[in-house]
């Protein structure tokens, strides 16, 4: 729903109401049934949920757009309110014989006879809600020169952050500069040779919160969520807790990027290059850690560090026409270095994710990339007995040495999985109705950690494949077979560098003039193998998806399943 | 006109929204927190120090039921490395790791075994729950304890932190202590033992004036939460770790003298563990389960259970519960221990009651077997129709030729580190299941038994040349059915301390203080594994041969190559457990600040 409101030229107001609502009904009866010794059930059981849940946002802004002479402006003020709700209620009946009847039409909570077993679950809204206000100012001349600046601020409910920290403050500002509508361009250079040149500059401030939930700034008592039976019959006393460690100062993760760009287009259009240079520092950084053990508590979330990431991006592209023949060639490069730059001190560094009881772990420390792998660095193999060597931790003065027995301290950088570079392929080709389209994407310079091994339980491992195609001089599998050193080390990670063509399709587009007899617009068959060739030294599975779950697991290889090779054969439509 | 003045009128509309909004933003944020209580607005009265009480034996109860990886963390923690028995699995390298790597003090044993990581990280938690009654309640002085209910309260917490200080100290020597509720950048750093061990002593007996004694040898709740007996039998168990040896006998004499304890009868010692025992009179302090629909079933004994069902067995005695074969630790008497107990006391009540052979195994328990007709191969393996009787009317004999019991040979030929014995002490009856379950089950579990309060006073007694001791030391022998002995030794302390509580999380401690560690556990690296076959079966054939021999256990050693990759006992590094490796890597020991955790020497 909304409205739009134009008072005077130039001024429009407009107010949209978004409205959605989501009703549930389940029942669910089960009756007894017996699998097998594990797997069996003596009861029925018989329940009903409803539930409902309700989303509105109302957004209210103003545009004033005035074009004076060659200054065009335009402001634009507004808010923004979203509040969702979601609640239910459901009851539950098990029991041997907890019904009056077991007919199809007795299957209801109804017809329950007082024997069984009553549960009640839900009657708890859960709710959420977020207020945003935001402005813009921009401003270009002649379409030579544009300005634009932004400004929001956003506020979530109290089960994010406290209300004296809530509001964030996010400004922004980007200018421009399209040399080629410059008359000393224009005038003295044909447009078929100089199509278009931009320069691009922005720096702008974002927020983010996502991360958190359940109130985490403050602590509050669970009550009533302890129990223990002082007693001989099955009461039980319940107790109270805190909910965790409170964290009054928690605030909004915010970055701080900048960007300076080029868009240049040649040779009427059929070259195009874009560069792209951006630096992002990210502060008080929202990370969960685990306090110590000592203290009791499992973990809490705290504004812990500054993480920069900066680098470039390439586009490249080309297009022309021979006739009715018409193909395009485009290329993108990224590249990106990441670095903690500052971990709060008390917090000194974090451990992510690991694998069975191994001792290497994913890791944030100062200085390195966020969870980088961490664990012993292996070193080869000694000749004289076969057995594995590790580089050991430099001493005083900073001499590294190897050792056959390393210990914790040895511990270090052994690789990231962020790629320092990532890039991709699209060639595209049409004549006539036929058209022809390869994409491909690679990614490069990065570590994968496939989690083949495990020393703890070692007869379930295969590794026939792990030494045949990993291309390493590793030790004999009896030197190793039980050394958590090793299979913690640098000696199981690999490059995870690929290159994979995501699709190759070929299309058929039949003639219009056909089509159009039968009411069809458009008509095209075609035939598409999609992650059909990957180009990797990677001894895993899919370097594509080589990670586990949240960040703190990337790169580790636990067997994720890879993209399968598909075979698509399709129709389009369209009337 | 009349245009203009509609948009006039919902301008203004809009406008009022946007100013409404911007107003009361603050309050249409505030979405309050379900079902919690702020926290200044706890911690204040009598019946909030039990409430934060409660969560004190929450906790208590989460550290003996919590599971590291596959086992139940508690009973890996404080037996594996013991010498009575071997942690089991189904094969030499399963899904028993951490149990077995300790046993065996394998090379692979190591800081990343996550059931001392479990243990460590729950004590230090149970300390927490201790410290926010402490806190709260007694303040600096004691100046927040206003009223006897708070004096107990802190009294019972006073004396769980300082048994959870205790059974650190005891595995990790010199773990850092945690007087009050730490905040989240805190870097803890070791603690000196014995400054730890006489602090534990000192806030042992601080508790003491305010707690509440057991009401007499049937007040079955006072063996289930903290009372002046356990809390001077925990005390009297500190002293002697601490060789205080007159400071122990007199603890442990008023334990004795207090008339609150007794031994349970000969007759009930098959009891102890189970249901029917729960609260007797010779309980000291137990962790106490009733089934309540309340709590979800992973609450009660699952984890722990599974590490005590057997393997590869055709069929349970009606007595255990009915457990699916696959998935038990097979925890089994070690040769050592058969040895000695054998030699000792083959015939005794507790023996009997607590340990099968093969053969009692097979004979001396009532099997939920009917008459039935099964095929049955010869020994060249071709199958036969054979009949059965039904399994109370058969004779030894007969049971001693039933194909339909005794080891499951398809599965494994032979059963990985048996020496043809079963561990029956803990194993769960079908009597213990909860409702609904033929896994889980609710009898309690055992924190201190009065036979441990008398052996310890035998010990103290031993060291200090008092007689007195004797006459305990012969009442736990006698109430076991056992020879008794005609002098107080050490050596008999030991001897009876070890069979009496055989799989109870003493052993491996005792070994430790008494000096007898690596002589005692240098077995563990001769890497002679029992594997358990039957002569019934033509060995080799994988169960599908029979040899036409009754039921027998068929142990032969195999090396499993521990040794060979460099495990067993290490003195000098064994003898503690390593601080868990994350505890360390997220504080390691810093030498310029002195803070942070240095790890235990050999361990690095």
């Amino acid at each position: 729903m909304y409205a739009n409101f134009t008072p005077f030229k130039g001024f429009v107001f407009t107010s949209r109401l978004g409205y959605r609502i989501k009703q549930k009904y389940e029942s669910n009866f089960e009756e007894p049934y017996y699998a097998n010794a594990k797997s069996y059930s003596q009861v029925y059981s018989i329940s009903a949920t409803s539930s409902q849940d309700y989303y509105y946002q109302w957004e209210n802004f103003a545009n004033y757009n005035v074009n004076l002479a060659k200054h065009a402006i335009g402001l634009m003020a507004g808010m923004s309110w979203t509040y969702s709700d979601s609640r239910g209620v459901g009851a539950g009946l098990t029991g041997e014989d907890p019904l009056k009847g077991y007919a199809e039409n007795f299957r209801y909570l109804t017809q329950d006879n007082g024997s069984g077993t009553k549960s009640i679950s839900g009657g708890s809204p859960s709710q959420s809600a977020q207020l945003s206000y935001f402005g813009r100012l921009t401003y270009s001349y002649d379409n030579r020169y544009s300005l634009q600046t932004n400004f929001r601020a956003d506020a979530f409910d109290s089960s994010k952050l406290s209300p004296k920290n809530r509001w964030g403050y996010f400004p922004s500002v980007s200018a421009g500069w399209t040399v080629s509508n410059e008359p000393f361009i224009k005038d003295n250079i044909s447009r078929d040779i100089l199509s278009f040149l931009k320069f691009r500059g922005s720096w702008g401030i974002n927020g983010n919160i996502a991360v958190l939930s359940g109130y985490p700034y403050s602590t509050s008592i669970s009550y009533n969520s302890q129990s223990y039976q002082f007693g001989e019959d099955n009461t039980l006393t319940l107790g109270s807790k805190p909910d965790g460690l409170a964290n009054p100062n928690l605030t909004w993760e915010t970055s701080v990027q900048t960007d300076f760009g080029m868009d240049l287009r040649l040779f009427n259009n059929r070259f195009s290059l874009g560069v792209d240079w951006f630096n992002k520092d990210t502060r008080d950084l929202l990370v969960s850690i685990s306090p110590v053990a000592e203290v009791g508590i499992s973990r809490t979330t705290v504004n812990a560090g500054s993480v920069n990431n900066t680098g470039w991006e390439f586009e490249l592209g080309w297009q022309d026409q021979i006739g009715d023949f018409h193909y395009s060639i485009n290329g993108n490069l990224s590249t990106l270095k990441n670095k903690v730059t500052y971990l709060e001190p008390s917090v000194g560094h974090q451990s992510g994710s690991s694998f069975g009881n191994m001792k290497f772990s994913t890791w944030f420390e100062e200085g390195y990339p966020v969870w980088f792998f961490r664990g012993y660095k292996y070193a080869g193999i000694d000749e004289e007995d076969g057995k594995a060597l590790y580089y050991t931790a430099p001493d005083a003065d900073g001499v590294v040495g190897t050792t056959k027995a390393p210990v914790d301290a040895d511990m270090g950088y052994m690789g990231s999985a962020l790629p320092p570079m990532n890039y991709g392929l699209t060639l595209h080709m049409d004549w006539k109705g036929l058209d022809f389209t390869l994409f491909g994407t690679g990614a490069a310079g990065h570590q994968l950690m496939p989690c083949v091994y495990r020393v703890d339980h070692s007869q379930i491992n295969s590794l026939v494949y792990f030494y045949e195609e990993c291309g390493k001089s590793l030790p004999k599998i009896e030197n190793i077979w039980n050394s958590k050193e090793f299979w913690s080390s640098s000696a199981v990670v690999f490059p995870g560098d690929y290159f994979k063509i995501k699709q190759i399709q070929l299309g058929y587009t039949l003639p219009m003039k056909w089509t159009r007899k039968i009411m069809i617009d458009n008509l095209r068959f075609y035939v598409s193998m999609d992650d059909w060739f990957v180009f990797t030294k990677y001894p895993g599975f899919d370097p594509e998806t080589a990670s586990t779950g949240s960040s703190t697991g990337m790169g580790l290889d636990k067997g994720s399943y890879p993209n399968a090779k598909k075979l698509l054969f399709g129709v389009n439509v369209s009337f | 006109m009349t245009a203009m003045k509609k948009n006039i009128i919902f301008g203004m509309i809009g406008a009022l929204a946007l100013v409404s909004l911007a107003s009361c933003n603050q309050k249409l944020l505030d979405i309050p927190q379900k079902g919690v209580v702020a926290y200044e607005d706890f911690y204040h009265s009598d019946a909030d120090a039990q409430s934060a009480l409660t969560a004190v034996y929450h906790e208590f109860i989460n550290l003996v039921n919590d599971q590291g990886s596959n086992n139940p963390a508690w009973n890996v923690v404080t037996n594996a490395t013991g010498d009575e028995l071997y942690w089991g699995g189904g094969k030499k390298n399963g899904s028993s790791s951490g149990g077995q790597e300790m046993n065996e003090f394998r090379n692979t044993y190591d800081s990343t075994i996550p059931h001392i990581r479990v243990v460590y990280k729950d004590l230090y938690a149970l300390i927490y729950k201790c410290n926010l009654v402490l806190d709260n309640f007694y303040g600096e002085e004691g100046e927040l304890c206003d009223s006897d209910v708070k004096k107990r309260c802190v009294a019972e917490a006073r004396v769980v932190r300082a048994w959870a200080h205790f059974t650190l100290a005891c595995y990790w020597g010199t773990p850092p202590l945690v007087e009050h509720v730490l905040s989240g950048d805190a870097r803890p750093t070791n603690c000196d033992h014995q400054v730890l061990m006489d602090w534990v002593i000192a806030q042992y007996k601080m508790a003491l004036p305010d707690l509440e004694p057991r009401k007499g040898k049937n007040d079955k709740p006072g063996a289930w939460k903290i009372t002046t007996g356990n809390c001077l039998a925990f005390l009297g168990k500190a002293q002697v770790f601490n060789k205080d040896w007159a400071g122990a006998k007199a603890s442990l004499k008023q334990v004795i003298e207090s008339g609150n304890y007794a031994l349970t009868p000969t007759a009930d010692l098959w009891n102890m563990f189970h249901k029917v025992g729960d609260g007797n009179e010779e309980k000291v302090l137990e962790m106490n389960y009733v089934y309540a629909d309340g709590l979800g079933p992973w609450k009660y004994h699952f984890q722990r259970n599974q590490a005590l069902f057997f393997r590869n067995l055709k069929k349970y005695p009606s007595v255990l519960i009915q457990a699916g074969d696959g998935w038990g630790n097979n925890c089994a008497p070690t040769q050592k221990f058969m040895d000695a107990i054998m030699q000792h006391e083959p015939n005794s009540a507790r023996r009997k009651a607590w340990i099968a052979s093969y053969e009692e195994f097979i004979t001396e328990y009532p099997y939920p077997l009917a008459a039935s007709e099964v095929s049955v191969p010869d020994s060249e393996g071709t199958k036969h129709k054979v009949s059965y009787k039904a399994d109370s009317e058969m004779t030894k004999a007969e049971k001693l030729m039933d194909f339909r019991r005794g080891l499951n040979c398809e599965k494994y030929d032979e059963t990985y580190a048996n020496y043809g014995y079963y561990f029956m002490k803990f194993m769960p009856w079908a009597t213990d299941l909860i409702p609904n379950s033929a896994t889980v089950t609710e009898e309690n579990r055992i924190i201190m038994r009065y036979a441990e309060v008398l052996l310890l006073y035998a010990e103290a007694c031993a060291m200090t040349n008092d007689s007195d001791g004797l006459k305990y030391l012969n009442m736990v022998a006698e109430r076991a059915g056992a020879p008794t002995y005609s002098a107080l030794t050490m050596e008999n302390v030991k001897q009876e301390k070890w069979f009496e509580l055989c799989w109870e999380g003493t052993r491996f401690l005792d070994l430790v203080r008494w000096g007898d560690a690596a002589k005692e556990l240098a077995f563990k690296s001769h890497d002679k594994t029992p594997y358990l076959g039957d002569e019934f079966y033509v060995k080799g054939s994988m169960g599908k041969k029979t040899t036409g021999l009754p039921h027998k256990a068929r142990i032969s050693f195999i090396d499993d190559g521990w040794a060979a990759s460099g495990g067993g006992f290490q003195a000098g590094k064994h003898e503690l457990y390593p601080f868990p490796f994350d505890v360390v890597q997220l504080n390691p020991w810093d030498e310029e600040k002195g803070v942070g955790l240095k790890q235990n020497p050999g361990w690095e």
